[in-house]
């Protein structure tokens, strides 16, 4: 069995504002760092409009299209969020993101690999039902959980979001779904200021785990054995989902965690073993944030190479 | 002797709270080059840019939307990037006065070269769109005024800021008398200069290079492809859009060269100039956002400027 890698070039293409932080380079360190791994490369399709409207307003993924800049950039909603930019070749590095995610879900339900890791950009985990927020415009995950449910015939999902943000999109597109199971550890206090612990979900099916700024390695690995890793004993997922940010890296520049890449592998080894007691090992882990690029190639590097390993 | 253009205008030039092009930026390169070792510098407070000067590069209707738009309190926004808050016009206008007279100076041959110490930056502006941090095309008019103005027949730009110079290309796209060299990190903002982009007459030429990419990439693309097309061409006037952001310590890109890197670029660039058009530099600030990396290599930069 393999690990799969599932990018695309025009993920590279989607330029961002020059003050924006998610940039094209993140991508490329990421592609560098992965390049000596035992992965085998399937390039990101399209993702079908249709399955984006699963979880997307139809008028909101059209006024998306339509806002596309023949130059420049735009911003969908320029009061609340200046970061978010459309440029004239963000639309199919969009689809290509939702669609690398699905792709990876395919993969690994088919048997053709044991995992997957979706190198993509924009990442997803803000993007509301009608929102974009956060870099993000639709929810790669959330998308390849409904993927995963509807063509899959799955009853049972988790995703796990260890991006140093709240998966806000992600949580508000799962809220009503009891068939998915969403965990997210962040920061609190930190944008977008959301995700505290009463926050559950409409079955019970979310579940918070806001940390402390400062919050290391050690105490990050108590807190997901404590309550994590049991709940997803509990859950007994088909299928585990990963929201790979990391942002929550000491070297990152928009957040105030310090985890090391040690600290990766560690929770990539527990999340595997995880996967492998309930679903045949079954993961597909999705970028999301990250922005010192040098810790970003770094972790994940260790992140891929402990797929690599459970895949072997 | 060289000629320091100082903008007063632009360091009240309010950008949004936590804006890395902010008004920090020029008071650091304004202390540096206060210091004892620049004394000999020949100061001078940029002059405002006028309507025609402006009108080299933009249409008349782009000046009169920026004029329209300027705001007398509070701050507007041009883009993403882009902001105007009261003092901006002027100091956007004195960024090109600076950059004209600095160049009717060194063509006069009063000094030798000269350095437009500005903001905001001109080199993202394209004809009809402010973008990057940038309203109007400081160096691409400069180069104009040059060629239409003060008969300089060959002009050329090189600008050696992390990110292309798309408002300059935009601006010389057509212009067989300049030539303008562009090297920066690609993929980045703002997402052109591909090596495929060489202008209407062959006048264009881009180098992109590689995230991570340092030193030995870009001596090795100066001094093989771009300081040998610049001394061919044999401009008159060499034009320096002169970012620091390839600093290994830059928050906006990942290119890795050190203060040490602007030293030797300036060198062969003034070196090139030395043979083909007198020594004639004037160099006009771009980029830099990280305030301490930024303030030692434009001094670095300076001083070699200086020394010839």
């Amino acid at each position: 069995m393999t690990t799969a890698l599932i990018t695309h070039a025009d993920c590279l293409a989607h330029v961002t504002p020059a003050h924006v932080e998610e940039q094209p380079a993140r991508l490329a360190y990421v592609l560098r760092a992965l390049e000596g791994l035992p992965l085998e490369r399937h390039e990101a399709p399209l993702a079908e409009e249709a399955s984006i409207l699963a979880l997307h307003d139809a008028a909101y993924l059209a006024r998306i299209k339509a806002s596309i800049p023949d130059e420049g950039f735009v911003l969908l909603d320029a009061e609340t969020d200046n970061e978010t930019a459309l440029s004239p070749t963000s639309w199919p590095a969009i689809l290509h993101a939702v669609g690398a995610a699905q792709l990876g879900v395919d993969l690994v339900m088919s048997g053709a690999a044991r995992n997957a890791f979706a190198a993509i950009r924009p990442p997803g985990h803000h993007a509301e039902r009608a929102l974009a927020m956060g870099f993000c415009f639709f929810g790669n995950v959330a998308l390849a959980a409904r993927h995963a449910l509807d063509r899959h015939g799955l009853s049972r999902v988790a995703i796990v979001d260890f991006d140093v943000h709240h998966g806000n999109g992600t949580q508000a597109l799962l809220w009503d779904e009891p068939r998915v199971l969403t965990i997210t550890s962040h920061q609190m206090p930190l944008w977008p200021d959301t995700g505290y612990p009463s926050e559950t979900g409409a079955h019970e099916n979310v579940l918070n785990v806001p940390l402390a700024p400062g919050t290391g390695g050690i105490e990050m690995r108590e807190v997901f054995e404590r309550l994590v890793f049991p709940r997803l004993h509990d859950f007994a997922p088909e299928l585990l989902l990963i929201s790979a940010g990391f942002d929550a890296h000491a070297a990152d520049p928009l957040a105030d965690l310090t985890w090391h890449e040690a600290d990766y592998t560690w929770l990539t080894q527990g999340l595997c073993d995880i996967a492998d007691t309930h679903c045949n090992g079954r993961v597909v882990s999705t970028l999301e944030g990250g922005y010192d690029l040098d810790a970003l190639a770094a972790s994940v590097a260790a992140h891929v190479r402990v797929l690599t390993e459970r895949a072997g | 002797m060289t000629i320091w253009m100082k903008n007063v205008a632009g360091a009240e030039h309010e950008m949004p709270a936590g804006h890395p092009e902010q008004i920090a930026r020029l008071e650091r390169v304004n202390a540096a080059l206060e210091g004892p070792e620049f004394s000999a510098l020949d100061m001078h407070h940029a002059p405002m840019a006028g309507e025609a000067d402006i009108m080299l590069a933009h249409p008349r209707a782009y000046l009169e939307g920026i004029r329209r738009v300027a705001p007398s309190k509070g701050m507007i926004s041009l883009d993403p990037d882009t902001s105007m808050s009261p003092a901006t016009l002027e100091a956007a206008l004195c960024g090109v006065g600076g950059c004209i007279a600095a160049v009717d100076a060194v063509m006069a041959g009063e000094v030798k070269n000269a350095f437009v110490g500005t903001r905001p930056p001109g080199h993202h502006a394209e004809k009809t769109r402010a973008m990057g941090f940038c309203l109007f095309g400081n160096v691409a008019i400069a180069a104009k005024h040059a060629l239409d103005r003060l008969g300089a027949s060959r002009v050329a730009v090189v600008d050696f800021d992390v990110h292309h110079g798309n408002g300059t290309q935009d601006l010389l796209w057509e212009e067989d008398r300049a030539l303008f060299i562009s090297s920066h990190q690609m993929p980045l903002f703002p997402g052109t200069g591909s090596a495929s982009e060489r202008g209407a007459a062959n006048n264009v030429m881009n180098v992109p290079l590689a995230p991570g990419s340092g030193s030995d990439a870009m001596r090795e693309v100066y001094a093989n492809r771009i300081l040998p097309r610049l001394e061919a061409f044999a401009p008159d006037l060499i034009l320096i859009s002169a970012g620091f952001d390839a600093h290994a310590d830059d928050p906006l890109a990942n290119l890795n060269w050190t203060t040490e890197d602007f030293v030797w670029l300036t060198r062969k660039i003034c070196a090139v100039a030395d043979r083909v058009c007198g020594g004639r530099v004037v160099s006009s600030l771009e980029g830099g956002y990280d305030l301490d990396a930024l303030a030692e290599a434009v001094a670095a930069h300076v001083s070699v400027l200086m020394e010839q």
